[in-house]
């Protein structure tokens, strides 16, 4: 009977072990129940022999099956629990074979020197012969493997226990040591004729197999219920990707073959599913985005990031463009190759358009600013254009009366054409520079030195200077860096900053007003331009204020000037502050990044459109 | 002060006199002391104020161009120095930027006249005439008043004493007795300071003894 039950269970997990060649776990436990099988069929065997030397062979060829066993269960147990001294596993197999070479060597074999005779006992109502003889000593061996075996046991139990996983360290330790102890004890009681009785080990074997059987049908269990699970999470998966309200796709890692797609991405992409799947990820992209993502995804391939994030442009089947926002993934097989990539798509195209209509406000906003500044400025400017035209007017009269004398002075008429013409280009000059300060398109970005910046403004700024009485000084640091920006937007920064100054100044009435810029390149990564007044400075509480908008100190000021030139710097990666000086008036700080500087990327204000 | 732009016109009014161009801006300055040399007369000119004052020309014969709006020291700020100096070139404003008060300023100040840029010829041309015969009458003015000052100078206190009677009507006699010397001594004074004041008549006396503000003596108390 008790062989029946382990053949079948060897069976069983014998057949697992064929279908899934990596679970040792199942061919160690098939050995052990099919060795419990033959134990309990020898001794059967040994109860019913009838002579000395029948059960002695018996009894030596019972040492294999053992042998099979305490192998397959040491590789067992350190399996199944995954603890265990590897050294005492070898320690206990090892001793384990000296045991049954021992055992060969001797007559009858391991357990005894001699059986002298058969005692014949009842057992369940049957008469069944057990051994009495002189004891081998060197079934010693065999008992200290026994020994050696239960602190395997016990040394991989607690280990297992120590890591939390109580259950099982405590039903296979358990069994295992009180299976052990329980035949290491019958077998010692019978070899030293303490008790006669007969081998009954393989019944403990039994519940031991049992419970390794029951141990191994949990998991069988536990793994049905995973693969259940599995299948309701796939199909959450699947619900999920199919109703999702973004796009979602599945596309090949190498090719970038489609192999899934969702509604939500069909109708971003205006293509019907089946269309999608003949197409790869870049058929879609822009042509000029393909670039971008393909680097994105290549530092996903290579394990540099996790996941990749773009906003890009697709090209719908119309042939109309849809601004996306991409957020993908690398899913990668057991070996940690890519396996496929995962894409989430949400359709950004309306924020894009609130973004490009925000930009568009912002540039008519510093175009508004720009027109007032120059409104303000008007009788500055004309002044500025009345010097050259002075020079224009004086020198063709100064002609019409060279020309009246005889003989003409030819020298003194060529220096008047001359002048007509400089003067003429400088008149021409400022206006160019006033249109271009007034035109609503942004400029391209461009390396720019910002002593030229300063000097153009100044050229405008000069002659306010003069009508409002302030000294104006410059230190303009030779060899500055360049900084990439738009040169208009940033005259607009400093034209803003030195007309408040200029402001600021006269509102103080003060005797000394003094105006200075300077530039300097600092350790020539970043570009720092100040300008300092001699005007009142700013109450302590202010100065954080001054570049948020509508803050104004002049009753006739609206206070964008200064808002607008801090989201033209931030714009340009730049930094601008503002703090009182200590010998008093304020000092506005500006510092942009200088080219050729990793960090200078510029961002263009007004964004994409 | 660039003299290469004074020329020698022996037709101008301004044989002597010399206008001096005062502008910071290169352009206008150029082109305006070329129309003023083109009309004939001697111009220097000035890139500020400051350079104008440390040429020591602030009371050469002629006049000013000056404009109005420089840097540091504006064209109004040099008319006041100048004035408090007791310099009196007379000065033409020349300004870019139309500005009534400060007109109203340097015309209370005795400017000739303050002109818009860009400035037109007959009106600067105008005004540089006018400005320079008015340098001319003062200068002139000035001259004769110092001239006599000169020769006031040679008069000893006792000729000075004799003058005061003369003119407030004294004869001879009446001198000698109120100063305590002799008649014929009074003749002698008499000759010797209508011939250093080089009067040939009391008439001509009492004029200069007017025109150089001295006063005339009062008899004694009887």
């Amino acid at each position: 009977m008790t062989g029946a039950m382990c053949l079948t269970l060897a069976g069983v997990h014998l057949l697992v072990w064929l279908r899934a060649r990596d679970s040792w776990l199942n061919l160690l436990f098939s050995c052990s129940a099919l060795t419990v099988a033959i134990i309990a069929g020898l001794e059967l065997l040994l109860m019913h022999s009838r002579s000395t030397t029948q059960l002695g062979t018996v009894q030596r060829w019972m040492h294999v099956p053992f042998w099979v066993l305490v192998v397959s269960l040491v590789w067992f147990l350190r399996l199944y629990l995954g603890f265990g001294r590897t050294w005492l596993a070898w320690t206990v197999c090892g001793a384990r074979t000296i045991a049954l070479i021992l055992n060969f060597a001797f007559h009858p074999n391991l357990n005894f020197r001699e059986i002298t005779s058969l005692r014949q006992m009842p057992l369940w109502g049957e008469m069944v012969s057990v051994p009495i003889g002189i004891t081998n000593p060197w079934t010693l061996v065999g008992q200290s493997c026994s020994f050696l075996f239960l602190i395997y046991v016990v040394d991989a139990a607690t280990t297992a226990w120590r890591h939390g996983d109580h259950r099982r360290a405590l039903m296979m330790g358990g069994v295992m040591s009180i299976g052990i102890i329980v035949a290491a004890g019958q077998a010692a009681l019978l070899v030293w004729g303490i008790v006669p009785m007969p081998y009954f080990l393989s019944l403990v074997f039994l519940t031991m197999v049992l419970v390794m059987s029951y141990e191994l049908s949990q998991d069988l269990l536990r793994a049905a219920q995973l693969a259940g699970q599995l299948q309701t999470s796939e199909a959450e998966f699947r619900s999920l990707f199919e109703l999702s309200a973004v796009g979602a796709a599945q596309a090949h890692p190498d090719t970038g073959r489609l192999t899934r797609v969702n509604n939500r991405f069909c109708e971003i992409t205006g293509y019907s599913a089946n269309e999608l799947l003949a197409k790869t990820y870049w058929d879609l992209t822009h042509p000029e985005d393909v670039a971008m993502d393909a680097v994105r995804i290549q530092t996903v391939k290579e394990r540099q990031a996790e996941t990749w994030e773009s906003e890009k442009r697709y090209i719908r089947k119309d042939g109309s463009v849809v601004w996306v926002s991409v957020n993908g993934t690398m899913i990668r097989d057991k070996k940690g190759l890519p396996y496929c990539m995962l894409a989430t798509i949400l359709d950004i195209t309306r924020r894009r358009q609130a973004e490009a209509a925000a930009a568009e406000q912002r540039r008519e906003l510093a175009h508004v600013n720009r027109v007032s500044t120059m409104g303000e400025l008007a009788a500055s400017l004309a002044h500025e254009l009345k010097q050259p035209l002075t020079g224009i007017l004086s020198n063709a009269q100064a002609g019409e009366l060279l020309l009246q004398h005889t003989p003409p002075d030819t020298g003194e008429l060529q220096g008047v054409l001359k002048d007509v013409i400089s003067d003429t280009r400088r008149a021409s000059e400022i206006i160019d520079q006033m249109r271009n300060f007034l035109r609503k398109r942004d400029t391209p970005r461009q390396p720019v030195i910002f002593n030229v910046i300063v000097e153009e403004v100044l050229r405008i700024l000069r002659s306010e200077a003069v009508i409002r009485d302030i000294r104006l000084s410059t230190e303009l640091e030779p060899s500055l860096p360049q900084v990439m920006g738009d040169p208009i937007q940033l005259q607009q920064v400093l034209l803003n900053v030195i007309a408040n100054a200029q402001q600021a100044m006269a509102r103080a009435n003060s005797s000394a007003r003094q105006l200075t810029i300077r530039t300097a390149g600092n350790g020539g990564t970043r570009v720092v331009v100040t300008v300092d007044d001699s005007g009142p400075g700013l109450e302590p509480g202010t100065l954080e204020r001054v570049f948020q908008p509508f803050f104004t100190t002049r009753p006739e000021g609206i206070g964008m000037g200064l808002a607008i030139c801090m989201s033209i710097i931030e714009a340009h990666c730049g930094s601008i502050s503002a703090e009182n000086r200590p010998e008093g008036g304020l000092r506005i700080r500006i510092e942009l990044p200088a080219t050729g500087n990793s960090t200078s990327r510029v961002q263009n204000l007004g964004g994409q459109t | 002060m660039s003299t290469n732009e004074r020329i020698d016109d022996l037709h101008g009014p301004g044989k002597v006199s010399t206008v001096f161009l005062i502008d910071d801006d290169p352009s206008a300055r150029r082109g305006l002391a070329r129309l003023i040399q083109a009309a004939g007369y001697a111009v220097t000119t000035f890139g500020s104020a400051q350079e104008f004052l440390a040429s020591g020309l602030n009371d050469a014969p002629g006049c000013m161009v000056l404009d109005i709006r420089m840097p540091e020291l504006s064209g109004l700020d040099l008319q006041e120095q100048l004035l408090r100096a007791d310099y009196s070139m007379p000065i033409i404003f020349i300004t870019g930027h139309g500005d009534i008060p400060m007109s109203v300023q340097a015309m209370k100040r005795g400017a000739i006249d303050f002109l818009p840029k860009p400035v037109e010829r007959e009106q600067l041309l105008g005004a540089i005439r006018q400005a320079l015969e008015k340098d001319q009458v003062a200068r002139s003015a000035r001259d004769e008043s110092r001239e006599l000052q000169d020769r006031l100078q040679l008069l000893k206190t006792r000729e000075h004493e004799v003058m005061s009677f003369v003119i407030a009507g004294f004869l001879n006699k009446q001198i000698a007795g109120e100063l305590g010397i002799t008649e014929a001594t009074v003749k002698v004074h008499r000759a010797r300071l209508m011939d250093k004041l080089r009067v040939t008549s009391v008439a001509e006396l009492v004029t200069l003894a007017q025109k150089a503000g001295i006063p005339a003596a009062k008899p004694a108390a009887p």
